[in-house]
């Protein structure tokens, strides 16, 4: 096998767990975030030629994941509407991630709260207020306007504000005991 | 208008819980090294997944469709640059012959001055590349690797540092070759610039069209920044030549001629669709020996099928109605895979201790 020059295996090296965590984070499931991930890293061996240092590497793979995660949802959307009909499936769980203890689930609280957000303000918020990027170097990454990503921001830290609340809330009714 | 920084405005999150969030969202320890073998298999290969084809194609039109912009600005900088020459080469020859002091001023904003500065980003670019990613983004994070030639020019030579690198080539061809009808002066500021020592890749890549530049490939790209990269790190040449190798010819065939994606044909997603139909019919008649004969055709028939996930969870509910021996291994197997997955809650179910 020949392996991608010294500059990609770089790339990847440095960036494999932020993209990871990035394909995570904008909705692709824990079981496939393998795939994602890697077909960012394809994707990027192939455009590495369109990628000429405008932008922060981190940027330009956020812009590729943004992509690939659209897709692997919108499959994942079809599939579920398809399964649906054939299996008569119920579509919730009985049991929700917030039956344990809010604080030992904290991972699986902000990725059920980002669930509420739609995918522009998701990505705003993740690369905001998660992976601390600056709001110049987001409208790079998600090719929008400055003040496109500082309104997207406000109404997703809305929108996150109040979903955690309201999952706090659940959490409370289900079992007093555990706040 | 100034934009507020959205740091003003209160992240939900304190830094500590944000550090805490991008560990407990990162990957497992053995990702990167799990994800790496396939995907440097694919890389060698060049073989894609449906969606990294859909968003490979999407991309490539993205930057056909900019290559072209670029072109047609070029062409209008081109076009622009020429009448400025002829324009200022008439006045500089008015000039001459009418002995005005204000001859040597024209010649100071002279537009080969420009183009000795367009041409030394351009030169400076693959310097650049050759090094880690942080100095790519370095090269353009820094102009002032040119601007000492630039402060020396008019405004018009300020929009040209502006402009980006790979769109001032074609201006570049205007100032290098002499037959250049639109160029009456002699080049003056061309010759004198000290031209920094660039290997000889980068002299014939500089007049190369932003179009070509676009063509290439990544492989080409290795190729490119070997020379400075052999003089730095030894181990370099060594994945040029390897990526030199036919599997590299079938990554630029696919990167110069990229195939459009090849979606699931409709009729292979029905067919399993009506396989798992069969085999959910199966089990709500509790008739789990047919359900299974159904999931093990879909196994047979599609390996990589789009719904084999569904299929191993049906499987493993089939096997736990029957109250298989097999049913824990494969319950169990299926829910440590896709413990937080839509079906598992399914699969816990049925496969709950009676």
């Amino acid at each position: 096998v020949n392996a991608p020059d010294a500059y990609f295996t770089q790339l990847y090296e440095e960036h494999f767990d932020f993209v990871w965590r990035s394909v995570r984070m904008l909705g692709v499931a824990a079981e496939t975030a393998d795939d994602a991930a890697q077909d960012v890293f394809v994707v990027a061996h192939r455009r590495l030629a369109d990628f000429e240092g405008r932008s922060l590497p981190r940027t330009w793979l956020f812009a590729i994941a943004v992509r690939v995660v659209k897709d692997y949802r919108r499959s994942r959307r079809r599939k579920m509407r398809l399964l649906d009909r054939v299996m008569h499936m119920d579509r919730e769980p009985a049991n929700t991630p917030f039956d344990a203890a809010l604080g030992s689930e904290r991972r699986d609280t902000v990725l059920c709260a980002l669930e509420a957000l739609a995918d522009e303000q998701r990505a705003v918020f993740v690369l905001a207020d998660i992976e601390e990027l600056s709001a110049p170097e987001i409208a790079q990454a998600l090719e929008v306007k400055l003040n496109t990503v500082y309104s997207r921001l406000r109404s997703a830290r809305k929108i996150m504000a109040e979903r955690l609340a309201q999952l706090s809330q659940d959490k409370l009714l289900d079992d007093p005991e555990s706040v | 208008m100034r934009a507020r920084d959205p740091k003003q405005e209160q992240p939900l999150f304190s830094p500590e819980t944000r550090a805490a969030l991008r560990r407990e969202l990162g990957p497992d320890a053995h990702a990167q090294a799990r994800v790496r073998g396939a995907l440097w298999s694919h890389v060698a290969t060049g073989s894609l997944s449906p969606a990294a084809q859909r968003i490979d194609a999407l991309l490539q039109a993205k930057a056909s469709a900019t290559a072209t912009q670029a072109a047609g600005t070029a062409s209008i900088k081109t076009t622009l640059a020429a009448t400025v020459h002829s324009v200022t080469g008439k006045v500089i020859l008015v000039g001459i012959l009418v002995g005005g002091a204000g001859t040597a001023a024209v010649m100071r904003s002279a537009p080969a001055s420009d183009h000795a500065a367009v041409a030394k980003p351009q030169l400076a670019a693959p310097m650049l590349e050759r090094t880690s990613p942080a100095s790519d983004h370095a090269a353009v994070a820094k102009p002032q690797l040119a601007a000492p030639m630039l402060e020396r020019t008019s405004p018009a030579s300020e929009y040209a540092a502006v402009a980006k690198p790979q769109h001032t080539a074609p201006m570049l061809e205007v100032a290098v070759h002499p037959e250049t009808p639109a160029a009456p002066l002699p080049e003056p500021d061309l010759g004198a610039t000290p031209l920094p020592a660039a290997p000889p890749h980068t002299t014939a890549a500089a007049p190369r069209s932003q179009h070509q530049r676009r063509e290439r490939t990544p492989q080409t790209r290795s190729l490119e920044r070997a020379p400075a990269v052999s003089s730095e790190a030894p181990a370099a040449p060594q994945q040029v030549t390897s990526s030199s190798s036919p599997p590299q010819e079938q990554l630029a065939e696919n990167v110069q001629a990229p195939t459009a994606p090849e979606p699931r044909p409709q009729h292979e997603l029905g067919a399993e669709l009506q396989l798992v139909r069969a085999a959910s019919d199966a089990l709500q008649r509790r008739d789990t020996d047919s359900a299974l004969a159904q999931l093990q055709r879909h196994a047979a028939l599609f390996p990589r099928g789009a719904l084999r996930v569904e299929v191993e969870a049906l499987r493993a509910i089939a096997l736990c109605l029957a109250e298989s021996d097999d049913s824990a291994a494969v319950s169990g197997r299926f829910l440590e895979l896709h413990a937080s997955g839509p079906l598992a809650e399914r699969v816990r179910r049925a496969c709950r201790p009676r």
